[in-house]
Order: C-alpha cells, then sequence, then structure tokens
C-alpha cells in the first residue's frame, strides 16, 4: 500500500512537471502513532528520494531540504499579565483560530540559508510564517492592525505563542535532522512529545537548490488514543454524567477500602 | 516511570504523583482534613492545567473524608439533619461555584481568583488558627486553665427566624446561617478544589454552636456529598475531571492518611492545630508572593476546549 502511494506519489511528481524538475517521493515509517498509559512521546522518521532522469537539469549546487510537520490545529488564547495594584493580572490577550497544535521545521542546514524570506514566509517554513498566516482577533475594543500579516519576525503576542509552544516541545527547529543518505536517499528524524496532541498531522518535504524550489511533497499521518486512554477520553466526553458518577464511586470505594484494611478501632 | 494522564493530556512520574497522595493523604490523617488545600497547588505547582488539578482533587477529598467519615458514622457521631440542611446549601453552592468556574475560565482569570481565594481564606484561617494554639500553649505552660466554651452561650446566629431543632447536636437555631455555610462551602470548594473542612468545623463549632464530638464527622459527610456533586458537575460542564490522576492521588492518599492518623495520636490537640495552622499559612504566603512577584513569563497559553480533533 505504501508502496504503491510512493509510486503514485512519484508518477504525479513526473506528470506535474514537464520541465523535468527533480521528482520527490517520501514516505512516513508509520502513520499511525498510538497513545497508551506508557506513552512518553515518539520518534517519526520520513525517507524520500530525490528522483532524476537524463533529462533532469544538471545542479552545481547541493541539494537543500526542508520537512515541516504540522499538527492539528487548535484555537489558543495567549494572555498578557501586567501589574495591577501591584498584583500580576492578565490584562489583554489574543485568539488564534487553526494555530498548529505541533510544529516542527526539520532542515539539512539552517534555514535562512537555504530559502529566501518570501518563500519561507510563502511556504510556510518556519513557526513564525506558520503563526503569523493564522487568522488571530485580539478581544473586542482592541485596535486591529490590517498589515500584520506580513510582518516578521510577528508581534509580542505571536513571538510568545512560539516561545511557550517551543518551551513546552511542541513547536521544534532543527537544522541537522535531515540526513542525505546517497544516491538521492534522505531520511528526516522528528520528536513527537508526550504532551503532542491527538488528531491528524502532515509532513511536507520540500526540494530547495541555490534557493530555489524545485518539488514538493507531503504525506499525513495519525494521533490516537488507543486502549484504556481512549476509552476514558471518549467516556468523558460523550457520557460526562456517567464518568462523573463513576469517579465518585471509585473514590467512595477506595475510601472505604483504606478505612476496613486500616480499620483502627 | 510516567504515566499518560488522559484527560490532562500529559505524561506525569506515577512515583511521584502516587508521593504527593501519600503525603497529603498522611497531612489529612494527621489533622482531619481532606487536604484538597494542599494537593491542588500542588497539583498546580507540578504543571497540571489548574482547571484538571481543581476538578480532580475533589474526588481526593471524597477518597480520603470517606473512610473517615464511615468511622464517625459507626460511632454515631453524625447529625444527619444538619448534615442534609447544610448539603441542600452545598449543592446549590456547588453549582454556583461550577458556573463560576467556567466563566472565570473563559475570561483567563481562573488562576488570579484562586489566588486571592487561598490568600484570603488560607491566609485568615491559618492565622487565627496559629494565634489561638499559641495562646493555648502558653496558657497550659504558665498553669492556668484553658478557658472552654460555655454551652449555653447564644451569638447574634440565633437571633435569625426560620428555626430548626437539630436533636442529635441538641441545636435550636435558625436554617438561614446554616444553609449559608453550606452555600460557601459549596462554592469554595467547587472554584477553589478544597473540601472547606478547615473553614466548615471552626464556623460549625463558634457560629452553630454545634458540640465538638459531633462537628467532625457530620462536617465529613456534608464534605464527601459536597465534593461528590462537584466532581460530578465538574465532569459534566467542563470534562475536567482525570480519572487516572485520581485514582493514582487516591491510592497513595487512603495509606498515607493511615499514618497520619496514627501519628496524630501522639500530639496535643493545640500542636496539631498549630501545626496546621503554619502549614495553612504557609500555603497562603506562597501563593501570595505568585500574586506579588514577576512572574518568569508574563505571557501564558490557554488552548480553548472544543477547537481540537
Amino acid at each position: 500500500m505504501r508502496r504503491t502511494c510512493a509510486a503514485l506519489a512519484l508518477l504525479s511528481a513526473c506528470l506535474a512537471s514537464p520541465a523535468r524538475a527533480e521528482s520527490l517521493a517520501v514516505s512516513l515509517t508509520t502513520d499511525t502513532i498510538h497513545i497508551g498509559s506508557n506513552f512518553v512521546g515518539a520518534d517519526i522518521v520520513l525517507f524520500g528520494i530525490i528522483g532524476r532522469d537524463a533529462a533532469t537539469v544538471s545542479r552545481s549546487r547541493p541539494y537543500d531540504l526542508v520537512v515541516t510537520i504540522t499538527g492539528p490545529r487548535q484555537t489558543i488564547v495567549v494572555r498578557r499579565k501586567q501589574r495591577v495594584l501591584g498584583v500580576w493580572v492578565n490584562t489583554d490577550s489574543r485568539t488564534f483560530h487553526g494555530v498548529p497544535g505541533y510544529y516542527a521545521a526539520i532542515t539539512n542546514r539552517p534555514l535562512q540559508d537555504i530559502a529566501s524570506e518570501a518563500a519561507i514566509v510563502a511556504n510556510r517554513l518556519d513557526a513564525a510564517a506558520v503563526v503569523a498566516g493564522t487568522p488571530s482577533e485580539p478581544p473586542a475594543g482592541a485596535e486591529v492592525d490590517a498589515a500584520r500579516d506580513t510582518r516578521r519576525p510577528g508581534d509580542d503576542f505571536e513571538q510568545s505563542l512560539i516561545r511557550l509552544k517551543s518551551r513546552a516541545g511542541l513547536y521544534r527547529m532543527n537544522a541537522a535532522g535531515v540526513q542525505f543518505l546517497g544516491q538521492g536517499m534522505f531520511r528526516a528524524d522528528a520528536r513527537l512529545p508526550a504532551n503532542t496532541p491527538v488528531g491528524r498531522y502532515q509532513a511536507d518535504v520540500f526540494l530547495f537548490n541555490d534557493g530555489t524550489l524545485l518539488s514538493r511533497a507531503s504525506q499525513s499521518f495519525t494521533v490516537v488514543k488507543v486502549g484504556f486512554e481512549q476509552r476514558t477520553y471518549d467516556l468523558a466526553y460523550t457520557e460526562p454524567l456517567l464518568y462523573g458518577l463513576l469517579v465518585v464511586l471509585l473514590a467512595v470505594l477506595a475510601g472505604w477500602i483504606g478505612g476496613v484494611v486500616f480499620r483502627r478501632e | 516511570m510516567d504515566i499518560y494522564l488522559p484527560i490532562a493530556e500529559l505524561s506525569q512520574n506515577v512515583f511521584v504523583l502516587f508521593a504527593m497522595g501519600a503525603a497529603v493523604g498522611f497531612i489529612s490523617g494527621l489533622f482531619g482534613v481532606g487536604g484538597g488545600f494542599l494537593l491542588t497547588p500542588l497539583l498546580i505547582f507540578s504543571g497540571i492545567p489548574s482547571a484538571v488539578a481543581v476538578a480532580t482533587a475533589a474526588s481526593h477529598i471524597i477518597a480520603s473524608s470517606t473512610s473517615g467519615m464511615l468511622s464517625y458514622w459507626r460511632r454515631r457521631l453524625i447529625d444527619v439533619k444538619l448534615a442534609g440542611v447544610l448539603l441542600i446549601g452545598g449543592v446549590s453552592g456547588s453549582s454556583l461555584g461550577v458556573w463560576l468556574f467556567d466563566l472565570l475560565e473563559g475570561a483567563g482569570q481562573l488562576d488570579l481568583v484562586v489566588s486571592f481565594g487561598y490568600l484570603f481564606f488560607l491566609g485568615s484561617i491559618g492565622s487565627l488558627m496559629l494565634i489561638e494554639s499559641v495562646k493555648a500553649m502558653l496558657a497550659t505552660r504558665r498553669g492556668k486553665p484553658v478557658p472552654t466554651r460555655r454551652p449555653g452561650q447564644h451569638t447574634w446566629v440565633h437571633g435569625l427566624p426560620l428555626k430548626m431543632r437539630f436533636k442529635r447536636s441538641k441545636l435550636y437555631v435558625s436554617a438561614i446561617p446554616v444553609l449559608g455555610l453550606g452555600l460557601g462551602i459549596g462554592v469554595l470548594g467547587t472554584l477553589l478544589g478544597i473540601g472547606g473542612g478547615f473553614i466548615l468545623v471552626p464556623a460549625m463549632i463558634y457560629l452553630l454552636r454545634v458540640p465538638t464530638s459531633i462537628v467532625v464527622g457530620t462536617s465529613l459527610l456534608q464534605i464527601v456529598f459536597t465534593m461528590a456533586t462537584a466532581s460530578v458537575l465538574h465532569a459534566v460542564s467542563n470534562q475536567s475531571v482525570d480519572v487516572v490522576l485520581a485514582l493514582t492521588l487516591m491510592v497513595g492518599g487512603v495509606i498515607g492518611a493511615q499514618f497520619g492518623a496514627q501519628f496524630g495520636l501522639k500530639l496535643r490537640g493545640e500542636q496539631l492545630r498549630a501545626l496546621l495552622g503554619l502549614l495553612v499559612l504557609a500555603v497562603a504566603v506562597r501563593f501570595a508572593f505568585q500574586l506579588v512577584v514577576p512572574p518568569p513569563d508574563v505571557y501564558s497559553l490557554t488552548r480553548i476546549a472544543g477547537a481540537g480533533p
């Protein structure tokens, strides 16, 4: 199945580029990541091959690769504290609609050396570009800056979103995560932390040469909770009353058993 | 060994959680309190989202209060009618608390209100306890008799209308302060993730003049039911109760409570109260610091539920 996909991707890449640029075929080592009770994060590996044939233009510079992994979209509120009457209080905020819950940009060398600012913004090749391209709204009454989307590196709220997500291990940059294995083959390594969100992820691969985007390919995978974790989560959201009663029952039972086992009188 | 918490959606070391439950259980067994005022802040400081911490602590309080409640029940030291009236207030208070909780969380001010709530209630109760117990200790050292409560004494509370008779407590008081007390504890418990025993017990003794022997069992019964309501309401309205976290804490808590209770027998009443007062005050000071000291990062992120997968 995966092989067919790769073959199809290769075929479509060939058909789509009559100028005979390089084709790109990629495959992930897994298409589903399971979250069980012992989940502490996961490593994902992407393999790919840069396809060349006799008609492909010869290149004097080595290839560059950018792999981005974009997790499920979330609505996130960024709040800023200020000192009010000597106490630190959340005063202003901005809501980002559809910002990725996980984002990684993996390259073979620093991104700035691979692609131009314009290409980074257009293809969303770093977290700043992704966040700046996300619709966001300040709370009612605050001024709206219409020209905000193009500004880099973004304002305080955008930078803080990226900083806090990075600190939680959810936004990652790795300028040495892509390795060339020879004969046009490469691998990219990414890490999903234990707090990675559940949902659909997409890996996008961009092939650059001398600052020019030659080809791109993508592949998706999902992160799902399984077994007990899934059932618990489902129950909590679909049957919250039953779930709540079960928790109370468990608590009473635990207390009662404790009282019986260690009965003192 | 890490364990994945399905509702909090993060991993925590299972032994750390277990130890936390056991330590809080020890304290609750030692002082006869639910321990929520310690557990909720501990969970928040260890990285659990405050919504999950508050909602999950309620179930831990149920577990740690149940065994105590059952032992008082067997010794018939519970005024069921009084607890019932308290509960009517308590359940309404819980509903009000959950509503406020969701409102504050949406406005981004939950942490602030939780901090202020802890600072105010723990600060005042802790200081009162400490002062009272130190006075008692000094009095016994000087050989003076400790002034005891005179049973016939009435307060303004006893002048209110709508009087009810509580046979077990030998009380004839208005239902208004009883309902009000239940309501207040219900709101606080749900909002702050505390059982409220350390507020309820002194209030019942000093305000309502309930006999000391009846107070603890009755307040435990009231706490178990108020926290059960809070747990269910939290589960229904904000899906923040993490059963895996709750279970891990409970197991530690139930075991810790037994050792705490045994150790508590070796200490005198006023020593216990002084220690508890110090502990309560320490938590209040910790919250005061959090409010006043500049935070390491003035920005924070909150994920809006429902936008996920």
